[in-house]
């Protein structure tokens, strides 16, 4: 009877496990290259801080150089800190279905699974908040 | 002969309930994904085709608001379009192997994931190269003068 109903179950097979660790794999280094690529961008701004303060204070009356390096670097780190924490649940879920397909676990599977789930369903709702933004935009056009 | 035993179908992981349950959840949120970048293509494709040009003021401060790159748009719009669609596969492919017990269907979903992460993996590294070639061009430029 077990026999019978493992026959007709779904399971992650050879097929699959291929697609899910090449995922985990790409995922990874999606992951991994965005951190590297912020960190890069935060250096490259923090290098050219006086030249972005300057322009910045010349192009807007009444900015001081201080303050509109301020204001752009907190806004930066503001967006950077949403997008590490989606890049988070990313690398997570990537990690644990690698590890689940090489060690067979079921819990690190569904642990992995649930991290991409999260990371979608982030990215999903920040879509949503960009579109309806962009559609108010539109509109007050 | 150990090799052989891990590799036969009593050693995968099974898709039990728990699994399923996120295959679902998964299946859900990216096909929201799906339908969200759809409707931000068509609105972008709308926006580059019937933008005007513009004056922004600030104080003083005066900036010509230029007209959107056509070709650009149109190209980001179609490697989104790929993704969007990859996803798509991905989403209505799982919920059918989840839903009718199906493994060819799941297998497929599986594999449109792999191919979106594939593809969205190596847009970055030619976006990446792009600009690393545009850093390179300034650079040399600017210790040229």
């Amino acid at each position: 009877m077990e026999e019978n109903q493992s026959v007709f179950e779904l399971q992650v097979d050879q097929e699959a496990s291929k697609s899910l660790i090449d995922s985990a794999r790409w995922a990874r280094f999606i992951a991994i290259f965005c951190f590297i690529a912020m960190g890069c961008f935060l250096l490259i701004l923090i290098a050219f801080q006086t030249r972005i303060s300057y322009t910045l204070s010349s192009y807007i009356p009444g900015m001081s150089e201080s303050g509109g390096f301020g204001v752009i670097i907190g806004v930066i780190i503001f967006v950077f800190a949403i997008i590490s924490v989606i890049l988070v649940f990313l690398l997570r879920g990537a990690n644990l279905i690698k590890k689940a397909i090489e060690t067979r676990n079921q819990q690190d599977l569904i642990e992995g699974l649930r991290s991409l789930k999260t990371y979608f369903a982030i990215y999903g709702v920040l879509a949503i908040i960009g579109l309806v933004m962009n559609l108010i935009v539109l509109i007050a056009k | 002969m150990e090799q052989q035993n891990q590799d036969s179908p009593l050693f995968d992981l099974q898709v039990d309930e728990n699994t399923k349950e996120q295959l679902r959840g998964l299946s859900k949120w990216t096909l929201i994904v799906v339908v969200t970048s759809i409707i931000s293509l068509v609105l972008s494709l709308v926006q580059a085709f019937t933008a005007k040009r513009e004056t922004v003021e600030y104080g003083s401060f005066r900036m010509q608001d230029k007209n959107p790159n056509i070709g650009s748009v149109i190209v980001s719009v179609i490697v989104s379009a790929i993704l969007a669609y990859m996803l798509y596969q991905f989403s209505v492919f799982t919920k059918k192997g989840v839903d009718n017990m199906s493994q060819p269907d799941l297998n497929k979903g599986l594999n449109s994931l792999r191919s979106y992460f594939m593809v969205y993996g190596i847009i970055i590294i030619i976006v990446m190269a792009i600009i690393l070639v545009a850093l390179l061009i300034v650079g040399s430029t600017a210790a040229l003068r």
